[in-house]
């Protein structure tokens, strides 16, 4: 999950020109903002892509400020689906 | 850091008033002073059935504090409105701050001082339709704002998907907002949440409005 939400975040990166960001050199939970280095415009990018990859709006109950938040909403988002 | 969204109303107009002040700092509004500012927001909530308003809002909260809010509806008169429930006010902070403005921005103070004299002795209709765009109802955006200590966290995107939420629960279907052509980042934005430029016959956008439709769940 969390290589999928990195994977996502890398390839925005490159769109705008920056440089995709190795696993190895992130803390434990990466902030979006000051470890990643999104703005406003890469985080509405990021729900965006992250919805259409998972049917899941990552904003829909408030901000994710961490890569561990999105991991944990998008695993409870699953579970809640697998549940009958 | 956490958020907590929830709907506000006019007691909150105060607080809404101090994220408008950072997050607009050099708007018009702004110049003419915060209590310029909460009386605008005062004013969208009020005279709800005299002008068949429809206005909802939602906040931001980190720690008891407006981080960012949005008001959505159907907003009528929301400036002209504004402007004539409070003409005489304005009217005076304009002529105090007036070395504040910009030559656009005392342009824009006189044209609407002229525009809502002429209402007056007119007598004219104070509201306008809506925009109601193909035939359907829109829900419009008349705010979205954050406080400048808490940009670019998303705050914005995700008041966005709330509107969105509580649209297609009261079963209305588009969405609409106006948006300066110079706002170039705000623009991406809404772009990439889905929202689209409304374009003249000659394919050429006016830098205003934008819509979205809004798919079933």
């Amino acid at each position: 999950m969390k290589a999928m939400i990195l994977n996502t975040i890398n390839e925005i990166r490159d769109e705008s020109g920056r440089a995709r960001l190795d696993l190895a050199n992130l803390p434990p939970n990466p902030d979006l903002r000051s470890d990643i280095g999104f703005d406003s415009l890469d985080l509405a990018v990021l729900t965006v892509r992250l919805e259409s990859a998972t049917g899941v709006d990552i904003f829909q109950d408030g901000v994710v400020t961490t890569v561990e938040e999105i991991a944990i909403k998008l695993a409870a988002a699953q579970k809640s689906k697998s549940t009958p | 850091m956490t958020f907590e969204i929830r709907p506000i109303g006019i007691e909150q107009a105060g607080q809404m008033a101090e994220v408008h002040l950072t997050a607009f700092a050099s708007s018009m509004l702004t110049k003419l002073g915060r209590g310029a500012v909460t009386r605008y927001y005062e004013w969208q909530f009020t005279d709800i059935e005299l002008y068949q308003k429809e206005v909802h809002a939602l906040g931001a909260f980190h720690d008891g504090t407006m981080a960012a809010f949005t008001i959505f509806g159907i907003p009528r008169n929301a400036r002209n409105g504004f402007l004539r429930k409070n003409a005489l006010y304005l009217t005076m902070m304009t002529i105090c701050r007036a070395h504040r403005f910009d030559r656009r921005q005392l342009r824009e103070a006189l044209a609407a001082g002229v525009n809502l004299l002429r209402r007056i002795v007119r007598r004219s209709p104070a509201m306008k339709p809506d925009p109601v765009v193909a035939g359907q109802l829109s829900y419009g955006i008349l705010v979205t704002a954050a406080h400048r200590d808490y940009e670019g966290r998303g705050l914005g995107s995700v008041l966005m998907r709330r509107i969105e939420v509580e649209a297609r629960a009261r079963g209305v279907w588009r969405i609409h907002l106006s948006v300066r052509a110079t706002n170039e980042s705000a623009t991406k934005i809404y772009e990439v949440l889905g929202y689209r430029k409304v374009v003249d016959a000659t394919g050429k956008w006016a830098g205003n409005l934008m819509t979205k439709e809004l798919k079933p769940l």
